[in-house]
Parts: structure tokens; sequence; C-alpha cells
């Protein structure tokens, strides 16, 4: 944790609300971003930022100053996006593959659709454990030592996970007519 | 090192965490290896589509939060008196039920304990006659009841308590909510006033 986030933390529990907003302000956008990823749906990802936001100010006074502020509040953004994967049992609506025997390259479908919407929709459909591991590691550019516990799984699964996510997004990519030349 | 170890190394290269012996060895194997180094390229590929996904940026409501969390804070508190009403009801029930059928005595050498009323004599046999004076049996000793006394008044005085954290707990989130209320009147205010005079500077303008 930033020693500006202890302070801020330390103000706010003296009861400073302007602390706790700059707080807000702060981690909102990488918070924001985690869920997007984690979710996939830019309205759902705001409504679970908003409440990880609530849950910390309610949770806040019991919170004990360790050192780890920004994974505390990733946990508490991560059971939510968990839980309302349990709720909704939430499934990316899959796209149809791109036709077999298409010459992809040049004609590519990735011309046709664009490009961010198969590789948010690949991402999308990638098991939890693996979308988390992916997201973390590649778009928070966290190590996986931290990753581990964040997660409370051992850093060589993770790894391990990070290689099967990385092969099944690429397999995916390719059926939904991705080709290197393009990217 | 053969191309299976290197394809398990390729994510490792591709994030730039291998140990300095490991990527040396892997780098080495990519100079003799066409099949891989097309792997590690396609890798780079993937690498770099993963970031062209764009990001709507996120804002969290302030207000908003606060009056949830007021809601959260008046729902806890009803939940917190439910509570507190069933203790002292279940409180008071025991302190009745023990009252009327507890009864605890020393009686000569004898301690008796007995729930409920004392069976009746058989009608037929005689009577005996009493030796010495009855004596009053205490159903519920004076410090029993002072016991249960300030087991209730305890309760009671926790509940008090919590109520009145919640409350003011309750009262600063209002005048949170007051304020930023004030200063987006006042902000209003100031942004009628600039219309007002940019208009009345536009119409000056078009007469001359």
């Amino acid at each position: 944790m930033g020693h500006d986030d202890a302070e801020l933390i330390e103000r706010w529990r003296r009861g400073d609300p302007a602390a706790f907003e700059a707080l807000v302000r702060r981690w909102e956008q990488p918070v924001g971003r985690f869920l997007f990823r984690l979710v996939g749906r830019a309205d759902l990802a705001e409504d679970l930022c908003q409440e990880a936001f609530l849950r910390l100010y309610l949770a806040g006074p019991r919170y004990r100053e360790t050192g780890s502020f920004s994974a505390w509040l990733y946990r508490i953004a991560l059971n939510l996006a968990r839980d309302m994967a349990r709720r909704r049992r939430f499934e990316a609506r899959r796209l149809p593959d791109a036709e077999a025997g298409t010459a992809p390259a040049t004609e590519s479908v990735c011309q046709r659709r664009e490009l961010t919407e198969i590789v948010t929709q690949a991402l999308a459909e990638l098991p939890a454990p693996l979308r988390e591991v992916l997201v973390l590691r590649h778009y928070e550019g966290m190590k996986f030592e931290e990753i581990a516990r964040l997660l409370d799984v051992p850093a060589s699964t993770l790894k391990s996970r990070f290689a099967t996510a990385l092969n099944r997004l690429r397999v995916r990519l390719e059926q939904l007519g991705w080709s290197y030349e393009e990217t | 090192m053969n191309c299976i170890a290197a394809r398990e190394c390729l994510p490792g290269m591709l994030y730039r965490e291998l140990a300095p012996e490991q990527q040396a060895q892997l780098e080495q194997h990519l100079a003799n290896c066409p099949a891989c180094t097309a792997e590690y390229g396609t890798l780079q590929q993937l690498r770099r589509s993963l970031d062209v996904t764009p990001v709507p940026s996120a804002r969290v409501d302030l207000s908003r939060l606060y009056q949830q969390a007021a809601r959260h804070q008046a729902r806890r508190l009803r939940r917190w008196r439910r509570v507190a009403a069933a203790l002292l009801a279940t409180a008071a029930a025991l302190l009745l039920v023990f009252a009327l059928k507890l009864e605890v005595r020393a009686d000569g050498r004898q301690f008796v304990i007995r729930w409920g009323a004392p069976p009746e004599m058989p009608v037929s046999a005689p009577a005996p006659q009493p030796t010495e004076p009855v004596t009053a049996r205490p159903v519920v000793t004076a410090e029993e009841m002072q016991l249960l006394k300030d087991l209730v008044h305890a309760l009671a005085a926790d509940v008090e308590a919590r109520d009145q954290r919640t409350s003011e707990a309750l009262a600063r989130l209002r005048a949170r909510l007051l304020s930023d209320q004030t200063q987006a009147d006042e902000r209003w205010q100031e942004t009628e006033r600039d219309m007002a005079a940019l208009y009345v500077l536009s119409q000056k303008g078009g007469r001359q």
C-alpha cells in the first residue's frame, strides 16, 4: 500500500470524509477496470464498483492496517464478481465460430468483426479461474506471488493456469477469426 | 533445452520474468528452432491483441454511496432492535418461569431443588400433625433476583449504547448529504448567475 493510502485511511477513520473521497477517486479506475475485465460488461462492472466502495465504507472501521490496502480492496471486488457470477450464472453470449476453410489472412473475418469485440468475447468465455489469473497478471501487472496471496492459490498453480489461459485464448481467438497479421 | 521445456517457458519470456540463466537457454533454443520461434511470435501478437480492448471509465457516485450506507445502517439498527427485543422477552419469560416453577430451599440438613408444585398427599392417609411451624419457602432468593435484574439492565444498556452509536453514524451521514446538497445548490445558483450575465452581455453586443 502506498504511504498516501495509509494516511488517507487514518484520516478517514478519524472522521474526515474528504479522505474517504480521495481514496475512492484514487482507486475507482483500477477497481472498475479490473471488474470490467472480470465480468465483461460495462454496466455490471459499474454496479459492482459502486458496491465494492460501499462495502469498503461499511467495513472501514474494521480494517486493520497491514500494509495491503489494495489487496484488501481487490479481494472485495473479486468476491463481488464471483458472487455475481454465481447468482446470475453469468455466461457470455457465445459468438459463432468463423467458417472453416475461409482464408483468414487477407480477407479475414476480423475485418468484418471488430477485433476488440472478439477479444472481449474470448476473455469472457474463459473459465473464471483462468480469467482471474490472466486479468491480474496481464492487465493489473501483478506478480504471481502477489496473485497467490490475493487468491490463496500457490504461485506454481497460477503460472500453470496462466499458460493454459493464454493457450485457450489463442485457440478461441483463432476460431473467431483472429489472424496474427492484423494485430 | 528441448521444445517441450521451451514451450513451457515461453509465457515467462513473454512477460520478462525468467531467471537470466533460463532466459539465455531459451534464447539459444529459439535461435535454432523455427517452430518455437513461430510460437513465440504468435504469443507476442496475442499479448498485443489483449491490449486493444477499450475499458470504460468507472465513476463511483458518492452521494448514492452515502445514501446506500445510511439505508444499510438503518436496516442494521432495526435488526439489532428486533434481536434485543427478542432477548429481553426471552429473559422476562425465563424470569417468570423460574419465579413460578422452580423451588430451591435448604430444609434442615437437605438441599431441595423442585420443579413445579409438590405432589399432593393421598386423602385417605391421616394428615401428620405439624411438629414445628411452617416456614415460608423462598421461591427465588433475593440474590438471584438481583442477578437477573442486573442481567436485564445490562442487556438494555447494551442495546441503548448500540442505538446511540448507530444514531450518531446516521447523523454524520445526514450532515454529509446535506452539505453535498448545499454545495450543489450553490453551484447551480452560480451557474444561473453566469448564464444571466452572459445573456445580458450578448444582448448588449447585439444592440451595438
